[in-house]
């Protein structure tokens, strides 16, 4: 029954932290580590909360444990991308933010998952990663302050939605 | 209810995590799971778990109960019956130094700005306005707001390591309605992007927000975001750093300083980008913080373990451990547990009465136990006023730091130098409650620094 509840949310947090292909694992680990752990939970109308907190912590243990080479954003990131007449070009310019994203650390990707991807809000994200209001919303304000960086580079002056909309 | 992106990029982005997002299980997902949660055993069963074939009837009984309840509030007519008691005035238990207040506009404090080797240099906040809002600017979650101006300035008379800081805003709440304080509840500091609104093009946003700025002097402002219904309480405001789950590296001088009180009428200004707070007001000099003394001692104190007697028969029979991450062997009561590896949690770190999991701990989901040991790189943090004492633990020289019930942090810990460096990496243990110094210390006692 919970695990019906649950599974379609933390899978889509999972695609959103880890990507689709580890997803899965992920989403069954969280499961089975809250199963086993579940008598220790001391307020069970707090589950929906206690395993979401479970699912994002695999997650960055996952990715910690998992991490290759990182993709700089000042660099490699930014060197992957096209550039700004290729990008105006671009037919999408998700393209570009898909490198640019993965290079986001763990708290930063799951800032952004749980906050636009899962519609928590601010205070929800803050609970779901065990932290502060004021530090989800400056890692909230890092990651988008570190995307911008990463994007605008290739248009100067203007934003990505804004070469969308010249290029249209 | 979501915080609304402040530029077009912004929306990209979020709109790519939302897409990425969208995703349906893959097929049969759902029965495999369940099928590898019925194969994993559970550590013991739970008071709902026993009631779990009763759960269908429970929850259509709560679910009436509900609908019932949503209809009465629904039905029932609005703003009739008796006006609300006053409460009584709360005496608050976050109680600030003398002369730190910060509840008139042009009020100035100054404190000490803290890292491990003592004062680096003097914040001073200077009260501004209260604002109803911004031109242009949306409440980050939407919610009934007000805010408050600060001007911080950081003057650093040296080069510095420490990251800060972490600014919070706290309410001290009567829960029991009998005029005395019960609880400090804290929230994040909304930071606003300022500096897209006219007059603020100087004040960069987030400010102080986890920044290392070694000798770098750094002022603008703080603007507190707070939500209306704070205004019925006092609030202080509260400066800390380090966060919990990654792990206790710092300890936090408890610096607030009342910043509004319960029966002040919100003083809202509207919104002019020339009329700054003035930079007038007479600074209150703040009492000096008592920070870690010199490494080196000035006379070796003994150490005794306090007396105890329980704690004299639990350790009747030992038993012991290696901690390899700190290169120790931990002798502890026979009685008591310690947690096995998990992740970058050695073995022989957490020790109880009770069985330890060190995965509820790592996951920030667990207390922690009575007695601590972990590693910390070098000594980050500042104290306010603790009881320090210098003493030999085996063949090195420890500092003892007790903490107060005022205090923020509680219990006593131990610093040991795990090499010749005082300065460099030490081994941290922690009595969380008082009653668990006494056993600490024995451990302490029959420690075995492997060479």
């Amino acid at each position: 029954m919970l695990v019906q509840q649950h599974a379609n949310k933390l899978y889509r947090l999972a695609c959103g932290i880890v990507g689709v292909s580890d997803a899965q694992d992920i989403t069954q680990e969280t499961f089975t580590a809250a199963w086993r752990k579940l008598p220790t939970l001391r307020d069970p109308e707090r589950f929906p909360q206690w395993i979401t907190r479970i699912c994002v912590n695999r997650c960055r243990t996952h990715l910690h444990a998992n991490r290759s080479a990182p993709i700089s954003l000042e660099a490699g990131g930014a060197e992957e991308m096209p550039s700004r007449g290729d990008f105006r070009d671009a037919i999408d310019a998700r393209a570009v933010i898909g490198p640019a994203l993965r290079g986001l650390s763990a708290d930063h990707r799951s800032v952004l998952a749980l906050h636009y991807g899962l519609g928590l809000s601010i205070s929800e994200t803050a609970e779901a990663m065990n932290v502060r209001v004021g530090t989800a919303k400056s890692r909230l304000n890092a990651a988008l302050r570190i995307m911008r960086d990463a994007l605008e580079p290739l248009t100067p002056g203007t934003t990505v939605a804004d070469e969308q909309a010249v290029s249209q | 209810m979501t915080g609304r992106p402040t530029s077009s990029t912004d929306e990209l982005v979020a709109d790519y995590v939302r897409s990425t997002m969208r995703v349906a299980l893959p097929p049969a997902f759902v029965d495999d799971v369940m099928r590898s949660v019925a194969a994993t055993p559970q550590e013991r069963r739970t008071w709902f778990s026993a009631f779990g074939p009763f759960a269908p009837a429970i929850a259509a009984v709560a679910a009436t109960a509900l609908i019932i309840a949503v209809g009465f509030v629904l039905l029932a007519p609005r703003n009739v019956g008796p006006p609300p008691e006053p409460t009584p005035t709360p005496a608050p238990t976050l109680t600030p130094e003398i002369g730190r207040v910060l509840t008139e506009p042009g009020d100035v404090i100054r404190m000490a700005a803290l890292d491990g080797a003592g004062q680096f240099g003097t914040v001073t906040i200077r009260r501004g306005e209260e604002k109803g809002g911004y031109e242009d600017f949306v409440p980050f979650a939407l919610e009934d707001v007000f805010f408050v101006e600060l001007y911080v300035t950081y003057e650093p008379n040296r080069s510095t390591s420490e990251e800060y800081g972490e600014w919070e805003f706290a309410y001290a709440v009567d829960l029991e309605g009998d005029g005395f304080v019960d609880e400090a509840l804290r929230r994040g500091v909304g930071f606003l992007g300022l500096e897209e609104q006219p007059g603020y093009d100087s004040a960069p946003q987030p400010l102080l927000q986890g920044k290392r700025f070694g000798d770098e002097a750094l002022e603008g402002w703080l603007v507190l975001e707070l939500p209306a219904a704070a205004a019925d309480f006092d609030l202080y405001l509260v400066y800390g750093h380090g966060e919990w789950t990654d792990g206790i590296e710092n300890m936090v001088p408890d610096a607030s300083a009342l910043l509004r009180l319960r029966a002040d009428p919100v003083g809202i200004t509207p919104f002019d980008p020339d009329s700054f707070p003035s930079p007038e007001g007479t600074p209150i000099p703040m009492p000096s913080f008592h920070v870690l003394p010199s490494p080196v001692p000035s006379a070796a104190a003994t150490f005794e373990p306090s007396t105890d007697i329980e704690a004299d028969a639990l350790f009747q029979e030992t038993q012991s451990c290696l901690n390899a991450g700190l290169g120790v062997r931990i002798t502890f009561p026979g009685s008591w547990s310690t947690n096995e590896a998990y992740e970058d949690i050695p073995a022989c770190s957490f020790f109880g009465p009770d069985q330890i999991d060190a995965e509820l701990i790592y996951n920030g989901l667990g207390d922690f136990p009575p007695v601590s040991f972990f590693e910390i790189p070098s000594w980050t943090g500042g104290i306010e006023q603790p009881q320090f004492e210098r003493l030999p633990v085996g063949d090195r020289v420890a500092w003892r730091i007790t903490f107060t019930e005022d205090q923020q942090s509680t219990g006593t810990q131990y610093l040991i130098p795990l090499t010749d460096d005082p300065y460099g990496p030490l081994l941290r243990a922690i009595a969380g409650q008082p009653d668990g110094r006494a056993v600490l210390e024995r451990m302490l006692l029959r420690l075995e620094f492997a060479e």
